[in-house]
């Protein structure tokens, strides 16, 4: 084989062809074809941005509904009355003074400040029957050091709903 | 006479031209073989992640759907997340996985669930409950940390929620 000529040449032409292809291999293994991935701008969004959003509107929300509960407990211990604030309304009670605050503010400040306690944002809080409805001030940005940013900035407003299981309306109709 | 039909007739040119000719077809044969499975390959790998990122979305859907799930209490109706914390604080762990294999009864699902307090659970410790309705799960893992005020001693609880394909 060694000395016919054709046989050499055969010889280098196999080695050729497996070297070719070892080298196409080689080179295809991490070779960007073009091809992108179905779907990707969407996904990050929904799982970076969206659900991380959901997530904290839930986690909020329980926030919100244990600092609910624990203004009522607060409040309704004190008569209504949140500490260290001006009186607005007075009534007399067997021969005493005793004082109504506005129960809607009451209701705002004392909520506002256990959440701000609890490190919670601020929040312009309402009632209506067992439910304490809370408007967020500040918007959230969801995921704001991520590097690979796509969209710009997601934001939420943290607002809830929650059912305290106490209508704060009790007052109003005691004041009247 | 053409050119062509000389390298026919001609006995010397027939076996050196059909051998090229063989050898190109098996290259093309080889080359073309080859630029399919890459491309194939490349595809499915793609497809892979497609499917997984999708697979991630609907697990942490289902998580958030758990979590607000609606449960009776008696005549009183909560969220599985307010349930999760009335088991913890008055320690029934027999309520929690009533109402969890409720769920995924109701659900025809197959998956998990575990509760840790947040500080035990960064130092991978135990769970506080936990309740399973598979031998070896794959799903994928989605946790959310809930805030219990109610509780000074648990004042966070992690929640681990997995639920098979």
């Amino acid at each position: 084989m060694i000395n016919s000529k054709k046989g050499a040449l055969f010889h280098w032409i196999i080695i050729a062809i497996l070297a070719t292809l070892g080298a196409f291999l080689l080179m295809s293994y991490n070779a960007d074809t073009g091809v992108k991935i179905k779907g990707e701008w969407q996904a990050d969004y929904l799982n970076n941005y969206y659900l991380v959003g959901e997530k904290e509107l839930l986690q909020n929300d329980q926030l919100a509904l244990l600092v609910g509960k624990e203004t009522v407990a607060l409040l309704t211990k004190q008569g209504g009355v949140s500490e260290g604030r001006d009186c607005p309304f007075y009534y007399l009670r067997e021969g005493e003074q005793a004082c109504f605050q506005d129960i809607q503010s009451t209701v705002n400040a004392a909520f506002n400040e256990l959440m701000e306690k609890y490190g919670g944002g601020k929040y312009t809080v309402a009632f209506e029957k067992e439910e304490l409805i809370g408007e967020a001030e500040d918007s959230t940005i969801i995921n704001s050091n991520r590097p690979e940013t796509k969209v710009g900035q997601y934001t939420v407003k943290k607002h809830f709903r929650v059912k305290v299981g106490y209508d704060f309306s009790k007052f109003v109709q005691l004041q009247s | 006479m053409g050119i062509g039909l000389k390298l026919i007739t001609g006995k010397k040119g027939i076996m050196p031209d059909f051998f090229d000719l063989i050898f190109m077809v098996l290259i093309l044969f080889f080359a073309l073989f080859f630029i399919q499975l890459v491309l194939n390959s490349e595809v499915e790998a793609k497809t892979e992640i497609s499917l997984e990122n999708l697979d991630q979305f609907n697990s942490e859907q289902q998580f958030l759907y758990y979590l607000n799930y609606p449960v009776l209490i008696g005549e009183r109706e909560i969220k599985m997340k307010d349930l999760i914390l009335l088991a913890v604080n008055t320690n029934q762990e027999e309520l929690f996985e009533e109402k969890t294999e409720a769920y995924f009864r109701e659900k025809k699902a197959e998956g998990s669930v575990a509760v840790y307090n947040t500080e035990e659970f960064r130092q991978e410790k135990a769970s506080l409950f936990s309740f399973s309705n598979v031998v070896f799960g794959s799903g994928k893992k989605s946790s959310l940390e809930l805030p219990n005020l109610e509780n000074k001693q648990i004042p966070s609880l992690t929640v681990v929620f997995s639920r098979e394909k």
